[in-house]
């Protein structure tokens, strides 16, 4: 006797429907810095944005080193 | 499992020193090895006919911090040490011909900066006011009693030091000079270039040019208002005492004995192999070496996680502080105290670090920036009768584009003689018995300190405290670091901080190695 749809189709839930974007709610704050500080850099002088991308540099060695 | 000995020391620096003390005391069984001839690293002297002039070291500041040592030693600083105070504590030459001798006595000082531009004399106080907040508050907290070794690294201790009414009634006076730069901070207080300069260059001391630097490096300067010593005996004087207290409490000390490896196994410190093939098992290991050296070469990179090797090898070292070493025939007036500050105007002095350090250059001699220190001036006999012994402390990078240091090593020592003859000591070089010049290279050579760097690692902010290599190694299990390479930084109190520090993880870890 054929099993009832329901029952099939319980025991092969649908999955569910691929994104529309790969742009998650929580990515954007992070999407959003990255912009402001994208368009901040284009107004700074070549020597602040030479000190901007340093202190960047420098942060992400400061978390290394702390593990030393 | 039996071992040779519970903690082996590599290095004899004022940091493996005071760890050796700390721990003897403690009832270890302690050996140091340091591959030298002589003890004490950087905090040393040289012998070359009875001119003993310092190798690294100069002289005392913060000497509170070692009471504070001799107190957890339970023993008087009075019955190791003779610290003699220097006054007048620098003899300043400006490029404009300018020459003060700079005493401790701020009101003495005042009626000199009223000599050279008095409008301000009266900014000096405002100055001095600030100064006095900042030193004052920190320095209250060696009010508080020492308390035993096993307490001194818990957050607990750092709380109640830090929770000092003193030193938090002064948190905005703090807050304002340690927010600017140096150099900001020094425009805020003086309006003469000359002025600024003379309580501004200690950027020198921090290796560092003063826009890099925080406004608290003025601190260094407002030290020397209330006291920079000299040892009687030199610098080495330190490294010695700190050598006869470890010896009483049992502490062994060998001498010419490179250490090649710190034996590792699975991820623990077992000891340590010499040059010769000697193997020294220990429960503990602590290295007074370079951090570089220590987790690069000692321990090596195949034990480490690659995000230890990655920090340590990206940490850049600071600049190097190269020395010159006169022995002089004959004692010379112009020599007018145990140190002379020979200092180009400070775009000049500024420049040093962009247009010469950054691009491997020599700048001219006469353009360069000299620490002049006289050893036997406060003590004479730390040269032959009669006579004197200098050293000449300058900055200059550690690879040159266009030359080896090594070729030119002599040549540069003459023109910097030649430069200092014409600006402070009329007739120096006619009066010169003995030189040597101790390139970056050389005293990477002789000390085994990377690119010879002055303060091991550099001592900016992103570099300085918890972001220097930890005393307790995080990644190797036994292994324990102490020295100028490590929190808090370079310079003989910071390291012996870090001494104190390290010895302390040790007693309260030592329930898992005993
Ligand atoms: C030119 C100059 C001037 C200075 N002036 C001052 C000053 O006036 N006042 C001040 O307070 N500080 C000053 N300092 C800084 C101060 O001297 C140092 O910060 C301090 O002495 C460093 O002590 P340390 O314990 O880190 O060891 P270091 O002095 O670096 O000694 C480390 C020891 O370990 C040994 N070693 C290394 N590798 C091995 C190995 N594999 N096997 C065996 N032994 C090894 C070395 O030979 C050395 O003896 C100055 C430094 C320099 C270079």
């Amino acid at each position: 006797m054929p099993e009832d749809t329901e029952a099939i189709k319980s025991r092969y839930p649908r999955k569910r429907a691929p994104k529309a974007s790969f742009i998650t709610l929580k990515s954007i704050p992070f999407l959003l810095a990255m912009a402001i500080g994208f368009a901040v850099s284009l107004r700074l002088s070549e020597e602040q944005r030479n000190r901007f991308l340093r202190a960047l540099r420098e942060a992400r060695e400061m978390m290394f080193r702390v593990f030393v | 499992m039996k071992r040779d000995y519970d903690v082996v020391i590599v290095g004899s620096g004022v940091g493996g020193l005071t760890c050796a003390c700390l721990l003897a005391r403690e009832g270890m069984k302690v050996l140091v090895l340091e591959q030298c001839s002589r003890i004490g690293g950087c905090c040393s002297n040289y012998d070359v006919n009875g001119f003993k002039p310092d190798v690294g070291a100069v002289f005392v500041i913060g000497h509170n911090l070692y009471y504070k040592l001799f107190e957890l030693l339970d023993l008087r600083l009075e019955d190791y040490l003779q610290f003699n105070l220097i006054d007048p504590v620098y003899d300043a030459i400006l490029e404009d011909g300018t020459r003060v001798l700079l005493p401790r006595e701020p009101e003495e000082l005042k009626e000199i900066i009223k000599e050279i531009a008095p409008s301000d004399a009266r900014n000096f106080d405002r100055y001095l006011a600030d100064m006095k907040t900042i030193y004052d508050s920190v320095f209250s907290t060696l009010q508080m009693p020492m308390p035993p070794l096993a307490q001194v690294a818990k957050p607990q201790t750092l709380i109640k030091l830090l929770a000092q009414p003193q030193l938090i009634r002064a948190l905005p006076t703090t807050l304002k000079v340690g927010s600017r730069r140096l150099d900001r901070l020094l425009e805020n207080y003086f309006e003469d270039e000359r002025i600024r300069l003379l309580f501004g260059w200690e950027n020198l001391y921090a290796a560092l040019p003063s826009k890099r630097c925080s406004g608290m490096l003025a601190m260094v300067s407002y030290a020397g208002r209330v006291g920079y010593y000299y040892p009687k005996g030199g610098m080495i004087a330190i490294p010695k005492a700190l050598r006869k207290i470890a010896e009483r409490f049992g502490a062994e000390i060998r001498l010419n004995s490179l250490v090649k490896k710190i034996i590792i196994e699975n991820r623990c410190a077992r000891g340590v192999l010499l040059e010769n093939g000697e193997k020294i098992s220990a429960r503990v290991v602590i290295s007074n070496a370079h951090s570089k050296t220590t987790y690069l070469d000692l321990v090596g990179e195949q034990n480490l996680p690659y995000h230890v090797s990655r920090a340590v090898k990206k940490q850049p070292c600071s600049i190097p502080a190269p020395t010159i070493y006169l022995g002089l025939k004959k004692k010379m007036d112009s020599v007018r105290g145990h140190m002379t500050v020979i200092l180009p105007e400070r775009q000049k002095f500024d420049n040093i670090w962009s247009d010469f350090y950054d691009k491997g250059l020599l700048y001219r001699a006469d353009d360069g920036a000299f620490l002049v220190s006289c050893a036997s001036f406060d003590d004479p006999d730390l040269a032959p009768e009669g006579k004197q012994v200098l050293s000449v402390i300058y900055i200059a990078p550690y690879r040159l584009k266009y030359h080896q240091w090594d070729d030119i090593a002599l040549e540069w020592a003459w023109q910097c003689a030649e430069a200092l003859e014409r600006k402070a000591f009329p007739g120096l070089s006619s009066n010169i018995e003995w030189i040597d010049s101790v390139t970056p290279v050389e005293l990477e050579r002789r000390l085994l300190i990377p690119e010879g760097a002055f303060f091991g690692i550099e001592m900016s902010g992103p570099n300085m405290g918890p972001f220097r290599p930890s005393w307790r190694s995080k990644s190797i299990d036994g292994l324990y670091l102490t020295g100028q390479c490590t929190n808090p930084g370079g310079g003989v109190p910071l390291v012996m901080i870090s001494g104190m520090a390290a010895s302390s993880l040790i007693v309260q870890d030592w329930k898992k190695y005993a």
